[in-house]
């Protein structure tokens, strides 16, 4: 098979770390090679997923007066903050020259960064389909497309990571939400500053991910330029990729909740109860109640309500039966004085913030 | 009994190719020309099980024109987006929207039947610009293709 060009572009604008692999991707012609490249953005920007609308899940306006661009990739998924400290792996791929299925086509790609950060001293796992973890903490994140001819591919290698801004550029239902993100943001992500206690630097991370690529690929590696056609798709892409028509194309798709990796999700819903509306913010891990905060108007006595039950849930399955057992329990042994709330209300409350569904 | 059992279907590898459809082998999409002049079509059952389940359709609106090649939906699986891209020129009659927002997985579960995507009005049929093929030759050429790409397909049944 002929050798995978390589395009390592150093650091680059925001807008065109992602129009160069949509514009290597769209321009794929039958005799154009697979190729790597590697890219870092010279400044932070907001990347949305495919089917998003930039209005419902980003605070634009945050956003304008941070001076951060907006844009919307062809890759699937949600928002993400995106900035320099992050080396953008994107392969694009003659279809047939991946795996067939797009898990199978993730196993391959996800163990080269496996091996990366491996050489680089840091004890990664492949946690299927798509993520690497670190003691259960995800590094970086992965997603795939079809372009035209090409299958695509792209992930990062994170040297760090803002989790405040990146739990500001989001539009959240309420503060208390954004909080619960940022903590999960901190407590279920990782990067390899946070693993090594200093940044490795680019040289040696790009070399022990080409060397990785090489090895599970079992292909050559030859650095190449970039085609003038290319080039050429890539500046009309630096354009539309961040032009208004585009961002406000009605996507239409909306995840309630957000996903911090595979197995955590925050999400926040209502229930109204005849004593007043109870809104919960919960976080689930594995199916468990991770973290449950309550609010609203309802009235409560004794004080320590609604913090106790809070307490008490933490940890619970997340199944009526079981939410309810622990609430009834709770009410049997405190006979708190909640007038018009029932322990079916709570449960409901908790059902509505954790069961609408987040894609993976 | 044979035909009873055998239907008017092949599975290889799990994969079915219905020898009544038109196919576009490299595309990966179906087409059924309707009495009416339209052409129906829709992802293979490969396709289907390659891309995943589906999440999300953004379809082109009906009265659109579109070249061959053209993506007449785009098309995102929980890990996955890419478009459906029409393999003959025409223009955009009628979309399965109100069936994929009852039910995202038609096409998971129902590739050639519920599961269809576009109506089309063809600029021309029989397109002869189109690689078309059907029958004995769209099963072996898909059978060709199967093979090489290691695909196994599944459906959704939940």
């Amino acid at each position: 098979m002929e050798p995978i060009r390589l395009l390592d572009l150093g650091s680059v604008s925001p807008i065109r770390s992602q129009s160069i692999f949509h514009a290597v991707g769209h321009a794929f012609g039958p005799d154009s090679p697979d190729t790597i490249l590697l890219v870092s953005p010279n400044a932070p920007y907001v990347s949305i997923g495919r089917h998003q609308d930039v209005e419902r899940e980003v605070d634009v306006e945050y956003c304008r007066s941070l001076g951060l661009p907006v844009v919307r990739r062809e890759v699937g998924g949600g928002a993400v903050y995106l900035d320099g400290n992050q080396l953008f792996t994107q392969w694009i791929f003659r279809a047939e020259h991946l795996p067939a299925t797009v898990e199978a086509r993730f196993v391959v790609y996800v163990e080269t960064l496996v091996r990366a950060y491996r050489q680089l001293g840091i004890a990664a796992e492949y946690r299927p389909i798509n993520d690497v973890h670190v003691a259960g903490r995800k590094i970086g994140g992965t997603g795939a497309a079809r372009m035209g001819r090409a299958e695509v591919v792209v992930g990062s290698l994170m040297f760090d990571f803002d989790t405040d801004t990146m739990a500001r550029v989001l539009k959240v239902p309420s503060e208390k939400f954004r909080d619960k993100v940022r903590q999960s943001l901190t407590d279920y992500m990782t990067t390899m500053r946070r693993e090594l206690g200093v940044a490795p630097a680019r040289a040696d991370v790009v070399a022990a991910y080409l060397a990785s690529c090489a090895e599970v690929l079992e292909r050559t590696i030859e650095p190449g330029v970039v085609r003038d056609d290319e080039l050429a798709l890539a500046e009309q892409l630096d354009v539309q990729l961040a032009s208004h028509e585009w961002l406000y194309e009605a996507g239409g798709m909306h995840r309630a909740g957000i996903k911090i990796h595979e197995d955590v999700r925050v999400g926040e819903g209502a229930h109204k109860a005849p004593g007043g509306l109870i809104r919960c913010v919960a976080r689930v891990r594995s199916d468990i109640l991770d973290d449950v905060g309550f609010s609203g108007d309802f009235s409560a006595r004794p004080a320590t309500m609604p913090e106790e039950l809070e307490v008490r849930l933490h940890g619970v399955t997340l199944a009526e039966p079981a939410l309810l057992a622990v609430v009834e329990a709770y009410y049997d042994s405190v006979h708190p004085e909640i007038p018009g709330v029932t322990p079916a209300d709570w449960v409901a409350a908790v059902l509505r913030a954790t069961t609408t569904e987040v894609p993976a | 009994m044979l035909e009873g059992l055998v239907g008017n279907s092949d599975a290889y590898r799990g994969c079915e190719i219905r020898p009544d459809l038109l196919y576009d082998v490299e595309r990966d999409v179906w087409i059924r020309p309707d009495d009416d002049g339209l052409l129906t079509m829709g992802m293979t059952d490969p396709a289907q099980s390659r891309a995943g389940k589906f999440l999300h359709i953004l379809f082109k609106r009906v009265g659109r024109r579109l070249e061959a090649g053209q993506s007449a939906a785009t098309v995102e699986t929980a890990k996955w987006a890419g478009p459906f891209p029409t393999p003959v020129a025409g223009t955009v009659v009628e979309t399965n929207e109100a069936g994929y927002a009852a039910d995202m997985l038609l096409a998971n579960r129902d590739p050639y039947g519920a599961g269809w995507l576009v109506r089309l009005q063809p600029d021309a049929w029989p397109d002869t610009e189109a690689d078309l093929v059907t029958g004995a030759e769209a099963i072996a050429r898909y059978e060709a293709r199967i093979d090489l790409l290691g695909v196994t397909c599944f459906r959704c049944t939940d």
